[in-house]
């Protein structure tokens, strides 16, 4: 760091703690006061000092916490980016088989055209909801949302209108998070909520065969995902031919890597597998959730295949973990650390059933194609219950000692 | 002595006194049947996805309470205790038949639309509610004047409900469209009016879970400028 | 000091009715004075802080449940209690630790309980930034100031320095890359070097947060507790559920690391300060 740059930083500590009375109860701008505190605390760590208890404090707080978990996702986004620009050239095209490794540069550039604006609108959006109620309510602006906006967009098809993704995250953070208290309080995940407001709410634009393609509709083409195929297998008229036709359609090693179409963020295992590795190093994302979820995937996928009543139960449960929304699901949605379940053994049941009922919702429900986003969400709801009972087991335990005593 | 009393006093309190004004503005606000005793829901949630439907359930309510606690209030003192629901079920159940009979010949469509729920206003809390804590102990005026009330009170959410819930899952309001027509016509392959522009139906509000989070919001909103209402934990 | 010790323990076993531990470090070679200790009976523990803390002592050795009292004597009083009943006098010198990363030269120094503060840290500290004198340790002292005393059960005197400034986002703030932050967790990079020495200030590197559950709590409190539901009940006053919990386990210093990681900056201390308080108040 030069001596130029200090002085910078001082000049605009300085200029920070000039403005504070205006901001300050009684200011001119009294009412801005939040906003004020929330972009002081953002450049700066505030001056706050211990009071009583422990003196001393250890240096994470919840921006770098909320910090880490976006920069897990900058894979998945990037990749995403550049998938999005891929499938917009295939539907362009019309050929399925177009070379995916070629024009890189085009589809990269086409891909952030379309996703920056969402990432924009979803940020600009939720911010602007929570200070407006951080305002009315006289609490200072939490930093929850700095994650919560980067996933929104990463959940959804790249075709949603711009307004469709202000008025989910609008939903999803005024019911999802403000009604229960803000940052820390909220019963299920914020960005799932918005996917899930969508997925109901505008069903023609969140499922179907074009909304994954850029939009386009080209002649004797229907781009779909796998799981829009697979879905097809337990209608009258198959898009594929049974279970063979689809591993030929979509290759285990292509959906592992990400090359096949789906939500933003999404179709990418591989770089869902690089923001675990990053999320888990750093101790943020609970190795426990990710490899139950993971776990309970293929032993209803395993189950399913022995059953194996209608084409959907045959496909492979390896297959599974890597198509749609599983593994961004496990990485980075059922481990949100607010809405699971926060006993060690809480964590194991939550994540088994998590990536069990996700399997279990695609293969059995014709109507919703994704049961991953179902899945957790339910799971938010059900991770206090299990939490409750493995509570009472301690204070069983408790108990009983107190009763030989 | 305390006969003569009462017999100058009941003269003494005019009609619309303030007590028997707070009857009907209590219920509409501070005490509304839905949002802050929560009574009534039920069908506060299946049928506001059309405000035509809402205002035809709201007159259907008033009329049931308005009339059944003038009735009960009547025979307050002529009914036993130990078999008093049992009465007020038989006095609720005929004003229902009459209005189901009537709405099922002037306004078969809305009728139709309505099904089971004008039945089943036997069961709503508000008008039990109603008949058991106030007329019960009260005489018909006043009794008349708290069915207002409460029917109003009930009526005003339902109204709101039914309006967001249709305008935004519709498009339209009283069945009138207003933000224009999802149907494509000649030369608008998209609908017409906002929809030409990108606009679409929010299909989570025609959806019973929606009108839950209407009132919750409604409940909200309220709570939060209300103070008297802000419970301490 | 070995007569005066054995002759405090004599006196506390005729004080309870119950049984006399004695806790002792088991990592380091163990003193005579506790080895030859008679008729008590003696558990060595050893680890990591807060095996120290006599709560965590007490729950591995002999829990605590509802209606039981344990009382506890540090090593110095006993002796001091012995020295009464030997000689008569009330002689309350002991040895208190001056520690801390703004003392020049740590070091113990003979005291009379509860001396004057000055005494101790005057001319005794580097005076390079702000300090902050704690009667104490660093994670559950008393903050003092230099006229004051040094609190009757703190054996130790830390001073710090002050964090009362603004950390820039970049450099040392949350976006920075932290090679001088000290965290229990893996966010700062500085987990990898686990010798790396701190100068650590009293900043709270921080705002005060709902509660987020980050798995740190666990990993500092080794009792069979589920500290954040405990810290819960204690926060929304729920009697029922801390007496179920455990709260009769505890004492606000086991708490002390935990506060330390807590990453939503939360007076956990306090909580289970005001929560104990409060069962005392309601239920004694």
């Amino acid at each position: 760091m030069t001596q130029l740059n200090i002085n910078k930083v001082k000049f605009l500590e300085k200029q920070l703690k000039k403005l504070e009375p205006t901001f300050a109860k009684g200011g001119k701008l009294e009412k801005l006061h939040y906003v004020y505190d929330a972009l002081a605390t953002f450049a700066f760590t505030p001056a706050t000092t211990t009071s009583r208890g422990a003196h001393i404090r250890d240096g994470v707080d919840l921006k770098r916490t909320m910090f880490i978990v976006v920069l897990a996702l900058i894979p998945a986004l990037i990749f995403g980016m550049f998938n999005t620009g891929h499938w917009h050239f295939v539907a362009e095209s019309g050929n399925w088989n177009l070379p995916y490794w070629d024009n890189v540069l085009d589809k990269f550039i086409y891909g952030a055209i379309k996703v920056l604006p969402m990432i924009v609108v979803s940020y600009g959006v939720g911010l602007g909801v929570e200070f407006i109620f951080c305002n009315i309510k006289g609490h200072p602006i939490h930093e929850g949302f700095l994650v919560s906006g980067m996933l929104i967009p990463l959940v959804m098809p790249v075709e949603v209108p711009l307004w469709m993704v202000a008025v989910a995250t609008a939903f999803a953070v005024l019911i999802g998070k403000e009604v229960f208290g803000g940052t820390g309080m909220n019963i299920v995940n914020i960005a799932l909520t918005a996917r899930a407001f969508l997925f109901f709410a505008y069903p023609t634009k969140m499922s179907g065969d074009t909304v994954w393609m850029g939009g386009q509709e080209a002649d004797g083409f229907s781009g779909a995902t796998f799981l829009g195929d697979a879905q097809s297998l337990l209608s009258d008229s198959p898009a594929v031919n049974g279970v063979d036709g689809i591993m030929a359609k979509y290759s285990f090693m292509d959906s592992f890597m990400g090359m096949i179409p789906g939500s933003i963020g999404e179709t990418s295992a591989l770089a869902c597998l690089i923001g675990a590795v990053l999320l888990i190093a750093t101790g943020v994302g609970s190795l426990r959730i990710m490899l139950s979820f993971v776990i309970g995937g293929l032993a209803f996928g395993a189950l399913f295949n022995a059953i194996g009543v209608n084409d959907y139960m045959n496909v492979p449960a390896y297959m599974h973990l890597v198509v749609g929304g599983f593994a961004f699901g496990a990485v980075f949605m059922a481990t949100d650390p607010v809405t699971a379940a926060q006993t060690a053994h809480g964590k194991i049941w939550y994540g088994f059933f998590g990536g069990g009922i996700a399997i279990l919702i695609r293969v059995l429900n014709p109507a919703y194609p994704e049961g991953v986003m179902l899945s957790i969400l339910f799971m938010n709801i059900m991770a206090p219950l299990i939490d409750h009972y493995v509570i009472q087991a301690n204070i069983n335990r408790r108990l009983k000692r107190l009763k030989v005593a | 002595m305390s006969e003569v009393a009462e017999k100058v006093k009941a003269p003494a309190e005019p009609l619309f006194s303030k007590k028997n004004r707070k009857l009907v503005s209590d219920p509409l606000s501070d005490n509304n049947p839905i949002t802050i005793q929560v009574l009534g829901i039920c069908s506060a949630l299946a049928i506001t996805v059309q405000v035509e439907q809402a205002v035809v359930m709201s007159a259907a309510v008033f009329f049931v309470l308005a009339l059944g606690n003038v009735v009960i209030s009547l025979l307050r003192n002529l009914i036993p205790g130990r078999i008093r629901i049992i009465v007020q079920l038989v006095v609720v159940a005929s004003l229902v038949i009459i209005v189901n009979q009537v709405l099922m010949a002037f306004l078969p469509d809305v009728s139709a639309k309505l099904s089971v729920f004008v039945g089943l206003i036997i069961t709503n809390c508000i008008i039990m509610g109603r008949f058991e804590a106030f007329a019960m102990g009260n005489k018909p005026w006043p009794s008349f004047m708290d069915a207002v009330g409460n029917a109003t009170g009930y009526a005003i959410i339902l109204i709101i409900v039914a309006v967001v819930r249709e305008l935004l899952g519709s498009g339209s309001l009283y069945g009138i469209p207003i933000l224009g027509s999802p149907i494509p016509v000649e030369g608008y392959p998209n609908g017409t009016g906002l929809f030409d522009m990108g606009y679409m139906n929010n299909n989570l509000m025609v959806l019973p879970p929606m009108a839950l989070i209407v009132v919750g919001i409604i409940i909200w909103i309220q709570r939060s400028r209300n103070k008297n209402l802000i419970e301490s934990h | 000091m070995n007569a005066e010790f054995q002759s405090g323990i004599d006196v506390l076993k005729k004080l309870t009715s119950g049984p006399v531990h004695l806790g002792m470090n088991g990592k380091s070679k163990q003193d005579e004075v506790f080895t030859a200790a008679q008729g008590v009976t003696k558990t060595s523990f050893s680890g990591k802080h807060p095996i120290g803390n006599v709560g965590v002592q007490i729950h591995h050795t002999n829990p605590i449940n509802k209606g039981e009292y344990v009382w506890v004597v540090n090593a110095q009083d006993v002796a001091i209690i012995g020295r009464f009943f030997m000689t008569g006098k009330f002689d309350l010198t002991k040895l208190v630790a001056l520690s801390g990363s703004e003392v020049k030269a740590p070091k113990y120094l003979r005291i009379i309980s509860g001396a004057h503060m000055s005494t101790l840290v005057e001319g005794a500290t580097k005076q390079e930034a702000d300090e902050r004198i704690i009667s104490g340790n660093a994670l559950c002292g008393t903050k003092e100031t230099p006229d004051s005393y040094i609190g009757f059960y703190d054996n130790q005197v830390t001073v710090l320095p002050e964090g009362n400034q603004m950390k820039f986002l970049l450099t040392e703030g949350w976006l920075s890359p932290g090679l001088n932050k000290f965290s229990n967790s893996r966010l700062y990079p500085t987990f990898l070097f686990p010798n790396k020495k701190y100068r650590l200030d009293t900043n709270l590197n921080g705002e005060d947060r709902g509660f987020v559950v980050t798995g740190e709590l666990e990993k500092v409190f080794p009792f069979d507790i589920f500290p954040m539901q405990l810290i819960k009940a204690a926060m929304t006053e729920d009697i029922d559920l801390m007496e179920n919990l455990g709260i009769y386990e505890v004492a606000p210093e086991d708490f002390a690391l935990c506060e330390f990681v807590c990453t939503s900056k939360i007076d956990i201390q306090d909580e289970i300060r005001a929560g104990l308080d409060l069962i005392k108040k309601e239920c004694f």
